[in-house]
């Protein structure tokens, strides 16, 4: 063969070789953007809690026509499978969704009885089946402890009071305590569920020694540290008159070191690292740190704990003036900032509640309004890699 | 790419410097009187013929969208684009060559789609929102052809046929957006917005496909001037369906996806060649 064909051939091959393809950085189920959107016109759909389930799908509880209670479930590329609007009768689904034995609960109220109810969705149905009513009116947020109970908080409108009490693993009602209102919260709790007037921080949660909550108690919104074992109250971080200053977010890191949001009249605050006397009497304003400007007014916060990498990393996620979800990345020893990430483009996004997702991302749920009109429930899933690169690990 | 681009220029440097020393020496063996080297620039324009199945969007419906809503319409034939580069033609028998065509090229295809929200209370009210798309992909592409001459002479119509490998260099995407209101007293147009982003990670880094195509070329003086239409075939999906999905804030804010899409282009160049050996007959062959 004659050397320039030799040569011809070596420059084809050679250029094939270096053109060979890579391999695909990324699968489809580790990062992706969904919005759920239909044709109505009229229809308001808003995000409330989301669980991912052991196979990677997600179940999202959310609210329809403002009040009315609406169950979602994609797949876990976050395409949409199925959904159902329940009856106008079910209203007020609150955060605090879980899944046990390939079933999804969560408590919404009866409008007419004002009740909680337990709403159980098999996997395979698209039709949610009432469990159990339980004697508790407006019910506002609902989590799990480490037991595998349920923590209820719920406003008592015949005794002017919050109410915590423990749903157990048959259902059952564990009588908890009452923490009396001094003054007639019923308005602020009505516009809250009927999404009238401001959306209130209610919130639930458990550390080492205590349960805590932020509901209304005296005169302000506060958060209570109660004891575990009789409920009783052992401190509390009062906020202002009229929710004008109040805890809009608390984490748990370890022991009593806490992440602590806040809002003061036009200021939001976020306090990464604090150590909180579980036993003593304080006010929202005794935390001090960073105010956030670009931040909504009386913003909403969610926040988790993650394990990025191997290092403990706190993420927060609200929402910003200038119609953006934002994550703010701690590192949950220093409390340093350790990055941050937006997301919205031509149309506001809204952060309602981030997850860590079974293979080391960040799913987050919130809504978004189609053309600033439209609103509509998205999920928003980070990979590993997007969270690393986040939090410059 | 740098690198893909180094050993390009480096091995096109020893064909080259091989071919000019084989000439210098006129060493005419029997073998080589019927082969000749040809080299020389090639430009000129293409239109694309995206071939999409399936369409995606951000959205993930929950009921099924009315005929019309939500469906891309592809333009096809529509968006000029353009390419040039070298040409390296190894013509081993008289009037059958191989060839090596390095070009950069640009493609641009573009589809519409529309979303419409409509009031079942009163179906006078409505919003929709019209999204025109423009896609322009820049790609290094590597043409191996095998080109057979018709008829003999100074005038040589030619038909020719090969595959291709391309490197993508980068991807934008430009996109118009026009909003219909008609619920709020009025039904006219009453916003139109336009933006423009870099995509280049949702679409594949290379592909391959097929070419045939007919010309003609014209000898002058010592040079071969030609001019040819190619039809191109993407073999492969050119987006990238895993990253798909993946948070843009510029797809996010237009409510995009990439569909899946095999590229293919009607493609017209003018060329001109120069023989690297010497030619002493009037039909061009070499010694």
């Amino acid at each position: 063969m004659k050397n320039s064909t030799i040569y011809f051939l070596g420059l084809i091959i050679l250029f094939m070789i270096s053109c060979k393809e890579e391999e695909p950085e990324i699968q489809p189920d580790e990062s992706f953007l969904k919005i759920y959107n239909n044709e109505g016109f009229e229809t308001v759909y808003t995000p409330i809690d989301f669980v991912q389930s052991a196979d990677s799908s997600y179940f999202i509880l959310g609210s329809y026509d403002y009040k009315n209670t609406y169950v979602l479930k994609t797949d876990k590329f976050g395409k949409y499978l199925w959904d159902f609007e329940m009856d106008e009768n079910y209203v007020n689904p609150i955060p605090g969704v879980f899944e046990a034995n390939s079933n999804y609960y969560f408590f919404c109220m009866d409008e007419l009885s004002l009740q909680t109810l337990l709403f159980q969705v098999s996997d395979s149905s698209s039709a949610p089946q009432l469990v159990q009513t339980f004697g508790r009116s407006f019910p506002l947020h609902a989590s799990q402890n480490s037991q595998g109970e349920t923590l209820l908080l719920s406003y008592d409108y015949d005794e002017q009071a919050s109410r915590l009490d423990i749903i157990n693993a048959n259902f059952g009602l564990v009588e908890g305590n009452t923490y009396p209102v001094q003054d007639d919260y019923l308005e602020y709790i009505d516009g809250h569920i009927n999404r009238t007037g401001t959306r209130l921080p209610f919130f639930t949660g458990e550390s080492d020694g205590r349960y805590f909550f932020n509901g209304f108690s005296n005169y302000t919104l506060s958060v209570h540290f109660v004891n575990k074992n009789d409920f009783s109250q052992t401190g509390v971080i009062s906020g202002f008159q009229e929710g004008d200053e109040a805890v809009s977010g608390l984490l748990n890191i370890s022991g009593n070191n806490y992440l602590l949001s806040r809002y003061s009249f036009n200021e939001n605050f976020i306090i990464p690292n604090s150590a909180i006397n579980e036993n003593s009497t304080m006010t929202s304003t005794d935390f001090t740190g960073n105010d956030h400007p670009e931040i909504t007014q009386r913003a909403f916060f969610h926040h988790a704990l993650l394990d990025v990498n191997g290092t403990s990393v706190i993420a927060s996620a609200t929402s910003t003036k200038s119609g953006q979800a934002i994550l703010y990345f701690y590192n949950s020893n220093s409390g340093e900032l350790l990055g941050s990430k937006r997301l919205g483009y031509n149309n506001p996004y809204e952060s309602v509640k981030i997850v860590q997702s079974l293979d080391g991302g960040l799913t987050i749920l919130g809504n978004t309004y189609i053309t600033g009109r439209f609103s509509r429930i998205y999920l928003y899933k980070l990979s590993q890699q997007d969270v690393i690169n986040a939090t410059n690990n | 790419m740098k690198i893909q681009l180094t050993v390009l220029t480096i091995l096109l440097f020893v064909n080259f410097s091989h071919a000019q020393y084989k000439g210098k020496k006129r060493v005419a063996s029997s073998s080589s009187n019927s082969s000749q080297w040809w080299v020389g620039i090639k430009a000129g324009t293409n239109l694309s013929d995206p071939n999409a199945s399936g369409n995606f969007w951000i959205f993930s419906f929950t009921d099924t969208p009315s005929p019309g809503n939500a469906e891309k319409t592809y333009n096809q034939l529509s968006d000029p684009g353009y390419q040039f580069g070298f040409l390296v033609g190894f013509e081993f028998l008289r009037g059958l060559s191989a060839n090596l065509e390095p070009v950069y090229s640009t493609y641009r295809y573009s589809y519409s789609v529309s979303y419409d929200y409509s009031s079942e209370e009163d179906p006078t009210k409505s919003v929709a929102l019209a999204f025109n798309h423009t896609n322009q992909l820049q790609y290094i592409e590597l043409p191996l052809t095998f080109k057979y001459e018709l008829m003999q002479g100074k005038t040589k119509p030619f038909v020719k046929g090969g595959a291709y490998i391309t490197t993508l260099l980068n991807a934008t995407k430009k996109v118009e957006e026009e909003i219909t209101d008609n619920a709020t007293g009025g039904n006219t147009i009453y916003e139109k917005n336009e933006y423009a982003g870099e995509i280049t990670n949702f679409y594949q880094k290379s592909n391959w496909g097929l070419q045939l195509g007919i010309g003609v070329t014209q000898n002058l003086g010592n040079a071969r001037f030609g001019l040819e239409v190619n039809y191109k075939s993407g073999m492969k999906n050119i987006s990238n369906s895993n990253s798909r999905f993946r948070d843009n804030q510029f797809l996010s804010g237009v409510f995009d996806a990439q569909d899946d899409i095999k590229l293919k282009a009607v493609e017209i160049s003018l060329s001109v060649v120069m023989p690297l050996k010497f030619i002493t007959s009037k039909d061009y062959v070499p010694l």
